[in-house]
């Protein structure tokens, strides 16, 4: 029963360092499931570049998810248009896209987006 | 051999090869769970309470196997929390380096994500960086301990082993598909064989540290008070797991005895190659 004088200091510190680190994650988590109001998806679509690639078009963006839920199998449709005319329309999918988390991706149209009208909307997700 | 020969100025250095060494085994235990799909899906979408709750309880958990197994020799129960507290550093260390490493978690990934996935893999890779040290580890006097642990160490071993298995199997989606492929008699079927193994393994396949059976108790005796409740004690850990990552939820009860039968097959051989092999 006399060890404790003979444990080494390095143990002592990782051993405090790896109690305030159970503190911190279970409080975290905790904190997140019973303080964080359940808020669906607000998601932020911006477009960060587009480049030509061959014969197409890549348009290069980002989805922010500004709610508390996690999104899944996160549909986005993407649609060029002139006025009222819808010229083309494209559809990405994001796997996972957890609350305030980014993800990235591209569409591929055939027209330069640049002329014309882009819009890129979520359309649906799965609760995972 | 005991401890107290080591001199106060090499016994820093001496700590920090052991833990060198239960990075070593965590890594060995943890990879096939930190590169398993699953697991970081469900570290960010997982409950955030029911995770809490598995990491608090792994707690007890890591102590009591640094009670009996040790990363030093560790005696008494003050050394074995503070040996408890260090797995778990060296398993979240790990974790993070490996799963960056690995580009599972990037520099723009969410805080969210960051805790949930490298809390879920703490849990295995901290019992793993445990169990690590029985198998790689220096003798120490863990015999003596086993023998004045009795049965309630016994138990507590199986419910390690099951808890470490089922760990690993519990986050793959194949748990589910299993449990909807399988009908009723298939059921019963992977009950008895997994009563059978883990009486096999435990006292007829001569490995390694086989147990005797005890003077005066029969084979019946045996099989009921070790084997069916270490059973017992499986079924409910792979339960508890189905549960924490939300295979239950919207189950129907058959369902879900379902699949935790099927989780309670390799917890169940878990629970007795730990009697084995700790």
């Amino acid at each position: 029963m006399s060890r404790p004088r003979d444990t080494p200091r390095l143990e002592w510190l990782l051993g405090v360092l790896g109690l305030a680190l159970l503190i911190a994650g279970v409080s975290y988590l905790a904190y997140q499931g019973l303080a964080r109001p359940s808020k669906p998806g607000a998601l932020v679509v911006t477009v960060i570049d587009i480049h030509s690639v061959g014969d197409a078009h890549v348009v290069k963006f980002s989805v922010r998810n500004d709610g508390s839920e996690n999104l899944s199998h996160l549909h986005l449709s993407a649609r060029l248009s002139d006025g009222d005319r819808e010229i083309e329309a494209a559809q990405a999918f994001i796997d996972y896209l957890p609350a305030r988390s980014e993800q990235r991706g591209g569409v591929y149209l055939r027209n330069d987006p640049r002329r014309y009208t882009l819009r890129i909307d979520p359309a649906g997700y799965m609760e995972p | 051999m005991s401890s107290k020969q080591k001199s106060a100025p090499s016994s820093d250095r001496q700590y920090a090869i052991g833990v060198a060494r239960a990075c070593g085994g965590a890594l060995l235990f943890s990879l096939p769970i930190l590169m398993t799909m699953e697991t970081w899906q469900l570290g960010l979408h997982m409950d955030r309470l029911r995770l809490a709750l598995l990491l608090v309880l792994n707690v007890p958990v890591l102590i009591g196997l640094a009670y009996y197994l040790g990363f030093e020799d560790s005696t008494d129960l003050l050394d074995a929390t503070v040996d408890a507290f260090v797995a778990l550093v060296v398993a979240a260390v790990l974790a993070t380096l490996i799963l960056y490493l690995l580009g599972v978690l990037r520099t723009d990934t969410g805080p969210d994500e960051w805790v949930g996935t490298v809390a879920l893999q703490t849990v295995t890779g901290s019992v793993g960086a445990l169990l690590a040290q029985s198998q790689f580890g220096r003798p120490s006097d863990k015999n003596e301990k086993r023998r004045t642990g009795g049965s309630v160490a016994e138990y507590f071993f199986m419910a390690a082993g099951a808890l470490f298995l089922s760990a690993n199997i519990a986050p793959t989606e194949e748990v589910i598909l299993i449990a909807h492929m399988m009908t009723p008699w298939h059921t019963i079927a992977l009950l008895a064989a997994s009563l059978f193994v883990m009486h096999a393994f435990v006292y007829a396949l001569e490995f390694r540290g086989q147990h005797q059976r005890a003077a005066g108790t029969t084979l019946w005796g045996e099989f009921a008070s070790f084997t069916v409740v270490g059973y017992l004690i499986a079924v409910s850990i792979s339960a508890y797991m189905c549960w924490s990552f939300g295979r239950f939820d919207g189950m129907s009860f058959a369902a879900a005895l379902q699949m935790s039968f099927v989780l309670a097959f390799p917890a169940a051989i878990g629970a007795a190659a730990a009697r084995l092999v700790l």
